[in-house]
C-alpha cells in the first residue's frame, strides 16, 4: 500500500470517527437543540487548539449483538486543548453513540486523560450527556464509573475540576460531577438524579416531572448541586471560560495575575452612604463588591441558592481572590444551613487553590427554629467555622454592620487566624443585637415594671446603653480584634494593600493524614 | 554705523515691541461677562426649586460635610519571587 493510500485511510478513519453515531443521530441531537460532543469542545476551547486521542478506541463488547455496532472512538471524545493559551483537558460525552451510555473503554478514556492531567497540573473539564451505565456491558461499566470517581477523589484539590452537564446524568453517573469543584447545567434538557421520575413513582409514589426532580432550576436554586445555570450550551460553555480564568493550573500555582487598569485608589463615596441609618433596614451587598472590585468584575457563583450569602471570584489590582459576603437583602444576611454549606464548600476551594479570600460581613446571627436544628445547623455551621480555622491563604475580613454572637466567629473573625481585619464606622461587633441583649440582662427588671410606658421607657433606655457601649467597632478594636477602622469609600485600597502584603503569606496546618470536618 | 543710525533702529524695534504687546493685551483682555437670563423650559409649580438650583443645594450640602478619612493611596510593596511562601511548605505530605 502506497503511502498515500495510507493517508487516505486515515483521513477516512477520522472523518468516521468525527461522525460518532452518524449524521442521523447527530441532526436528531441538533433537534433537541443540543450540539455534538466535538461541537461543545471547539466552542469551549480557544481555536485550532484541541487535540484528540483515542480517536480510534472500540468498545469490547461482543454480547447483544454490540459486536456489530461498532463507532470510532466509542462515546466520549476526549484530548487537551487551551483557554486563553492555559492548557486544559476535556472530555466530553457523545450522546449520539450509545445515548452516550458509558462503556468500559469510554472510562478508560476518560481516566486516561484524567492521569494526563494530573501529571501535567492541568484542569479537567468534562461534558456529561449520558443515559448512565451501558447495560450490555454489566459490572465492567460500574467499575469504569469507580475508576473515575477515584480519579476524581485524587484530584480534588490538586486541579481543578469542572462538570458541564448538557443532557442526562443519572445514577451513579451523577457522583462524578458530584466529586468535581463546580457544575454547570443547562435550563432546558440537562438533568441530575439518582433515581428517576419513573422510579419514583413506583417506590414512594410521588408523581415528579424530570425538570422538578433534577432540572437545572432545582439543583441551582434548592438542592445547591448545579454552581450555575446557563440558558444555552454556548452560555454555560463561556461560563467555563470565564471561571478557568480566575483559577490556578494546579495547587502548586497561584490563580492567574491580570494587568489592571481599575486604579487601585479610587474611591467610592457611595459607600459611605450605602449602609442604611435604621440597623434593621436591608440593602444589597453585591453593590459593595461591585463597588470595590476590578472594574466591577464578579462572577457570583450558586447566585440563586441560599442568596443570604454570596460567594463569587473578583480581582483587586489584577490578583484573583474569593469572596465571602453576607447579603441582608436575604433574609437579613442571616446564616442558615444551604448559606453555611455554599460558605464552607467554597472557602475551602480557595483555600485548596491558593486563593485569597475576602469577606465582606453583616451577618446578624444563625437562623433560630426547629427546621434549622432539627437540618442540623450546628453541623453545618461548624463547616464554615473549620473552613475558615483550616484555610491557610491570604484572608481579609470587612464588617459592614453586624456581626453578632456565633455568626462573628464564623466569618472569618481574628481568632480564627484571619490575616487582617477592618471594620467601617458602621459596625457593630457584639454578643447579640441591642434588644435581645437588653431582654437577657435586664429581662427581670422589665417585668417587674408594670406600667407600659415606664417600660418601655425603660427599655429604650438600656437599648440605647447597650447600644452606645457595643454598637460599634471601637469595643473590638480596643481588644486588637479589628486591625483597623477605615472609612467605606477607602475599603478598595485598604483590601488591595493588605492582599498585597500578604502576597509572601505562608503557614501550614499540624501534619496529619487528614482533618475530620464536621460533614 | 553712527548714532542717529543706531537711535532709528532703537525707535524701530521699540515700535514693533510695543505693536505686539497691544495686541498681545487685547488679546488677554478679559471681557465683562454679562449675567444670561436663562428663562426656565418647565413651568415651575408655585413654591417649586429648579432643579439646578436643588443640585446647587446638593452640592454644597455636600462639600461642607466633605470629611474624609485620608489615605496615602499610595503602594510601596514590590512583588518579588521567594521561596519563603514555596506551596510546598502548605501541603500535607503522605509519609510512605
Amino acid at each position: 500500500m502506497l503511502i498515500e493510500q495510507k493517508i487516505q485511510e486515515l483521513l477516512e478513519k477520522r472523518n468516521e470517527a468525527r461522525l460518532g453515531g452518524g449524521q442521523k443521530r447527530i441532526d436528531s441531537q441538533h433537534a433537541k437543540g443540543k450540539m455534538t460532543a466535538r461541537e461543545r469542545i471547539a466552542i469551549l476551547l480557544d481555536e485550532g487548539s484541541f487535540e484528540e486521542t483515542d480517536m480510534f478506541v472500540t468498545h469490547r463488547t461482543v454480547d447483544f449483538g454490540l459486536d456489530k455496532q461498532q463507532y470510532l472512538g466509542d462515546g466520549v471524545v476526549t484530548g487537551h486543548g487551551t483557554i486563553d493559551g492555559r492548557v486544559v483537558y476535556v472530555y466530553a460525552q457523545d450522546f449520539t453513540v450509545f445515548g452516550g451510555a458509558l462503556s468500559e473503554t469510554m472510562s478508560l478514556k476518560i481516566c486516561k486523560v484524567m492521569d494526563q492531567a494530573m501529571k501535567v497540573g492541568a484542569p479537567v473539564i468534562g461534558i456529561c450527556d449520558s443515559g448512565g451505565a451501558r447495560i450490555q456491558e454489566g459490572s465492567r461499566s460500574l467499575a469504569g464509573y469507580a475508576e473515575i470517581f477515584q480519579r476524581n477523589i485524587n484530584a480534588s484539590g490538586v486541579i481543578p475540576q469542572i462538570s458541564a452537564i448538557f443532557g442526562p446524568c443519572a445514577g451513579g453517573a451523577v457522583y462524578s460531577p458530584a466529586l468535581t469543584d463546580f457544575i454547570i447545567m443547562t435550563n432546558v434538557g440537562s438533568y441530575m438524579f439518582l433515581t428517576g421520575p419513573k422510579v419514583v413513582k413506583t417506590v414512594i409514589g410521588e408523581d415528579v416531572s424530570t425538570d422538578d426532580l433534577g432540572g437545572a432550576r432545582i439543583h441551582s436554586q434548592k438542592s445547591g448541586v448545579a454552581h450555575f445555570a446557563a440558558e444555552t450550551e454556548e452560555e454555560g460553555l463561556a461560563i467555563i471560560r470565564r471561571l478557568i480564568s480566575f483559577i490556578p493550573q494546579n495547587n502548586m500555582e497561584n490563580a492567574p495575575l491580570v494587568e489592571c487598569n481599575d486604579p487601585i485608589d479610587r474611591m467610592e463615596d457611595a459607600l459611605n452612604q450605602i449602609i442604611p441609618d435604621n440597623p434593621n433596614k436591608p440593602y444589597n451587598v453585591g453593590d459593595i463588591i461591585n463597588a470595590i472590585v476590578d472594574n466591577g468584575d464578579f462572577l457570583e457563583i450558586h447566585k440563586n441558592y441560599a442568596k443570604n450569602i454570596i460567594v463569587g471570584f473578583a480581582r483587586f489590582d489584577g490578583m484573583s481572590v474569593g469572596i465571602v459576603a453576607n447579603n441582608p437583602a436575604f433574609f437579613a444576611g442571616v446564616l442558615d444551613c444551604d448559606a453555611s454549606r455554599k460558605g464552607a464548600r467554597f472557602v475551602r476551594f480557595c483555600d485548596a487553590f491558593n486563593i485569597p479570600i475576602v469577606t465582606l460581613v453583616d451577618v446578624p446571627g444563625f437562623l433560630p427554629g426547629t427546621g434549622q436544628e432539627y437540618n442540623g445547623i450546628i453541623v453545618h455551621g461548624a463547616k464554615l467555622l473549620y473552613a475558615y480555622g483550616e484555610s491557610t491563604v491570604p484572608k481579609v475580613t470587612v464588617t459592614l454592620r453586624k456581626s453578632y454572637g456565633g455568626s462573628h466567629l464564623v466569618m472569618g473573625c481574628k481568632q480564627l487566624r484571619n490575616d487582617v481585619n477592618y471594620a467601617w464606622p458602621t459596625a457593630e461587633i457584639a454578643v447579640m443585637g441591642a434588644s435581645g441583649a437588653v431582654e437577657v440582662l435586664d429581662g427581670k427588671k422589665i417585668a417587674e415594671i408594670e406600667n407600659p410606658e415606664e417600660r418601655a421607657e425603660f427599655v429604650a433606655k438600656k437599648v440605647d446603653e447597650y447600644t452606645k457601649k457595643f454598637a460599634n467597632p471601637y469595643e473590638a478594636a480596643k481588644f486588637g480584634y479589628i486591625d483597623d477602622v477605615i472609612e467605606p469609600r477607602n475599603t478598595r485600597f485598604r483590601v488591595i494593600r493588605a492582599l498585597r502584603t500578604l502576597e509572601t503569606k505562608r503557614l501550614a496546618n499540624p501534619e496529619k493524614k487528614h482533618s475530620n470536618i464536621p460533614l | 554705523m553712527n548714532l542717529l543710525q543706531i537711535s532709528l533702529l532703537l525707535t524701530i524695534f521699540r515700535g514693533v515691541a510695543a505693536y505686539f504687546k497691544k495686541q498681545d493685551a487685547k488679546k488677554n483682555e478679559v471681557k465683562e461677562i454679562k449675567p444670561v437670563t436663562v428663562k426656565p423650559t418647565v413651568k415651575l409649580a408655585e413654591g417649586e426649586i429648579p432643579a439646578e438650583v436643588q443640585a446647587a443645594i446638593g452640592m454644597a450640602l455636600y462639600l461642607s460635610t466633605n470629611l474624609h478619612d485620608e489615605e496615602s493611596n499610595v503602594i510601596t510593596i514590590e512583588r518579588r519571587v521567594t521561596s519563603w511562601n514555596d506551596k510546598n511548605y502548605g501541603v500535607r505530605h503522605w509519609k510512605r
